[in-house]
């Protein structure tokens, strides 16, 4: 039976990494005593896999990783037994059944969502007038844009236009923050930080590197209906 | 959400940050206003060796269960974020609060390696704390170390304020309620609470002791400055090892550790005698916990942590009397659902191999064994029970059961060693596969490996052999030449494989572990100079700590390669540590003149002087 749990990784977690995330998993189930299934073999593994890393430095309300039980539970019980077994700073937020045929969350990723906040706002001068006029330019208004994307391979042309699927900046409180919704997963994995220092070049601004507080709040994948948050793909016994 | 005593600036640009972020699994929490004494515990080295440390585990269990103490943790920075500390002034903090150490009371620091030393020294300087123990004023956390290293604490004892001698579990309670009365009586001056922690059994206190030297250098004598200061500090012992505290809920870091493991120590101590070995010296007598304890101990770790595997700890887990009902128990109860066992080396036979078929794949793993020396005349002399025909029985029962590795241990540099000794250690290996190639040729799957690894011998405070001396670099190197050359002129050297330790870091090691208290200006001349992370091949400079004792005018001629007087006065004699010295005289003289070996401990009391504890194997089976 597979399961999909959806959590959030919030306060110091998020200098954890995502290898260390995966351990740390592996013993919170181990710990929460449900019954997961193992892989064959010498050395069994758990069956687990996660939507997608989180970068170190970001923090998170929209994490998910899917695993096998070896029998049925309802979702309140490995929620609540799950929790129990947290660290602060991580928390599980939903647990549900994916039907049998449901793709795991990593190859089913198409799309995720992030709030950015500058980590410095003094090196920032903005008015909020002047980021939403450049960003009618960069964004609104414009047929493409054209970014280099450096690869394992090396550096290649992208048009950014189409895989942000939507961009907004807010302010509340005097903090500016920016929305973005961008194409993610295996194909154009498109990072948010990254279409920012974009953005800000195009105001003559170079920002440095890890100039933003970076936050995930949801991953989705696509269906015949549009884009679905990962979490509502399953349902709930 | 909690604090943090770095900024994200920092934390986004070290490697690993979340070394330092503490909020591991089973943290303790506290608020330290509720308590009365801050306890800063800190392992002098990375975070994953120093979580992976099992001692440390057990104090802050111990610690903490007491509603008066806050115990939290310190690990070395890295030199990454050592730099950096050090450039912006960041004082170093503690995992649990992320407050800063010096504000604390008490600043553990554990001695587990002579390598760690300028480690303390970083930790001090961080901690902004003054280096010098002379320098500590009334505001100034205690510093106090225990581990054990503490058996030689000389080399390091003007840096320290005490040093707890022998094991955690005993003397604690008594400093911390004497700490408190004296903080209570608003008396408390770091001085007088010094005379008075004096006096608490297995306390040392060096700045209330005198040292005079002779004109050659060696020790003259070491004396207490007041009457009222004990002459001698007693080694304190668990007697009884099922009363101990255990960390039952292990702290599970997020970083990987060292061991990343559930760690169930059975027994402390040793039976064997080693006479190269302090730990079976200064461990005795050998104590054993219950096998129903280790049980429920088992399951219940397992289920805290989450761990994957879970490992044995002693100093010889075949001499555990119960080990095949504990073993056959974590097999059946605690294995299975992604549980592995990781067994520590035990002795090759028939037992061990066939819990190891279980638990192992036979085809990756290898068996180990620690002869320690080629020759069986040598083997006496170290008294290590090991015979040629163990070994060559063990290894054929497991090669037929399937093994083909091999791994061998040995030193090089023992007391009377001799080119033959030297040329008998590829010679045992060759030996080793001679018995694999016995094997028919369709029953066995290609060929045998057959790993040798020598280390350099150093002699240790409280062993037989600290007595002995040690050789230059240069003869080190050439003993390992006469190995590698033997090895190549075996006719199965195809099947052998050697490699051999550094011989610059061992040297240092013997002038550490047997220096004086005018070492402790060659180790800060060392740290001045930049020297950290000395147990780290990539971090380890020679030449800066060859400038080091050349400024302090120490040398390795008077403390590494000397051969010690049988009667001269160690800096280590005014610690009982229950084997008496002139236990330790008679061993090296069967070692060196008769080449005999002495009995364990289970076959025939020999009379160490550790039945003064009043427990353990001296008493097995007597009441
Ligand atoms: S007193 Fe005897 S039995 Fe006890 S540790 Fe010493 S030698 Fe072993």
């Amino acid at each position: 039976m597979k399961v999909r749990i959806k959590f959030a990784k919030s306060g110091v977690m998020k200098y954890v990494g995502h290898l260390d995330i995966m351990r740390y998993f592996q013993k919170a189930i181990r710990r929460s005593g449900l019954p997961i299934k193992y892989s064959e073999g010498f050395n069994p593994h758990q069956i687990m896999s996660f939507a997608a890393p989180l970068g170190v430095g970001i923090t998170s309300e929209g994490e998910y990783l899917d695993i096998e039980l070896k029998e049925e539970i309802p979702c309140k019980d490995i929620l609540e037994r799950l929790q129990a077994t947290m660290v602060e700073g991580m928390d599980i937020r939903k647990v549900s059944y994916l039907p049998e045929k449901a793709q795991n969350a990593m190859s089913s990723l198409a799309a995720a969502s992030y709030f950015l906040t500058y980590k410095h706002p003094e090196q920032f001068v903005y008015s909020l007038d002047e980021l939403q006029k450049a960003k009618e330019a960069f964004y609104d208004n414009a047929k493409e844009i054209s970014v280099i994307k450096k690869t394992k391979k090396g550096e290649r042309e992208l048009n950014l236009k189409p895989l942000i699927y939507d961009f907004d900046i807010t302010k509340t409180e005097d903090k500016i923050s920016f929305y973005l919704y961008v194409s993610t997963g295996s194909t154009d994995n498109i990072k948010p930080e990254f279409v920012l220092s974009h953005f800000f070049a195009s105001m003559g601004h170079m920002v440095e590197d890890n100039g933003f507080f970076i936050h995930r709040i949801d991953m989705y994948t696509r269906d015949e209906n549009g884009y679905v948050s990962l979490g509502d793909v399953g349902y709930e016994k | 959400m909690s604090k943090l005593a770095l900024s994200d600036d920092i934390l986004m640009q070290v490697d690993k940050p979340a070394r330092y972020i503490g909020n591991e699994l089973n943290m303790i929490k506290k608020n330290p206003a509720d308590v009365d004494i801050r306890f800063a515990m800190c392992f002098p080295d990375v975070y994953e060796i120093g979580m992976s440390h099992l001692g440390i585990q057990i104090l802050y269990e111990m610690y903490n269960r007491r509603e008066d103490v806050y115990c939290e943790r310190v690990y070395s920075p890295w030199p990454d974020l050592h730099n950096i500390m050090k450039e912006q002034r960041i004082p170093l903090f503690a995992l649990e609060t992320q407050d800063p150490v010096k504000d604390f009371d008490f600043v553990g620091i554990t001695l587990q390696y002579e390598m760690c030393y300028t480690n303390i020294l970083q930790i001090l300087d961080l901690s902004q704390i003054p280096i010098w123990q002379k320098d500590r004023t009334d505001n100034d956390p205690l510093i106090i170390c225990g581990g054990p290293c503490t058996y030689n604490p000389e080399p390091v004892a003007d840096f320290v304020d005490l040093f707890y001698i022998g094991e955690g579990e005993v003397s604690y309670h008594e400093l911390f309620d004497l700490y408190k009365q004296m903080k209570q009586s608003g008396h408390y001056t770091r001085a007088d609470f010094l005379r008075e922690a004096s006096k608490v059994p297995g306390i040392y206190v060096p700045s209330l002791y005198e040292v005079t030297y002779k004109d050659d250098g060696t020790l003259e004598e070491m004396k207490p400055i007041y009457e009222d200061v004990p002459k001698t500090v007693k080694r304190q012992v668990l007697v009884q090892m099922d009363e101990g505290a255990y960390p039952t809920k292990p702290l599970v870091p997020f970083v990987r550790a060292t061991q990343d493991r559930v760690v169930l120590e059975i027994q402390r101590g040793c039976i064997r005698g080693c006479r190269f070995c302090q730990a079976g010296m200064v461990y005795r007598p050998n104590r054993e916990k219950s096998l129903e304890l280790l049980k429920s101990y088992a399951k219940e770790m397992l289920s805290s942590t989450g761990h994957e595997e879970i490992s044995l700890s002693s100093l010889s887990s075949s001499d555990y009397s119960c080990l095949p009902e504990l073993v056959n128990f974590l097999i059946d109860e605690c294995c299975g659902d992604g549980v592995n066992i990781s067994l520590p080396s035990l002795r090759i036979d028939a037992f061990s191999l066939d819990v190891m078929s279980k638990v192992q794949d036979i085809r990756k793993s290898s068996l180990t064994f620690a002869p320690e020396a080629g020759s069986q005349r040598l083997r006496n002399v170290i008294n290590k029970g090991l015979t040629k025909e163990d070994i060559l029985h063990g290894a054929g029962m497991a090669f037929e059961g399937g093994w083909q590795k091999v791994k061998l241990y040995f030193m090089l540099g023992l007391p009377t060693e001799t080119e033959e000794d030297m040329r008998a250690i590829p010679e045992l290996a060759n030996e080793i596969a001679v018995r694999y190639y016995e094997i028919p040729k369709e029953q066995r799957n290609g060929k045998c490996q057959i790993t040798m690894s020598t280390s350099f011998f150093v002699p240790k405070p409280f062993t037989p052999f600290q007595w002995a001396p040690m050789y230059e670099k240069g003869e080190y190197l050439r003993r390992a030449k006469i190995v590698n050359e033997t090895m190549k002129a075996q006719l199965n050297h195809k099947s052998l494989r050697y490699n051999w330790h550094e011989a610059d870091v061992t040297v240092l090691e013997g002038l550490l572990a047997r220096g004086d208290r005018k070492v402790a200006q060659a180790i800060y001349n060392a740290y001045e100079d930049g020297c950290i992370f000395d147990a780290w091949s990539d971090y380890f400079s020679m030449e800066k700590w060859e400038n080091a004792m050349d400024k302090a005018g120490v040398s390795l001629d008077f403390y590494a390669y000397r051969q010690r007087d049988l009667d001269e006065v160690f800096p280590w004699d005014f610690i009982d540590v229950g084997v008496r010295k002139d236990f330790l005289k008679k061993e090296w003289e069967r070692a060196t003149q008769d080449q005999v070996v002495t009995p364990n401990c289970r076959m025939q009391c020999s009379g160490c002087g550790a039945a003064g504890f009043k427990g353990g194997v001296c008493f097995e089976g007597k009441n």
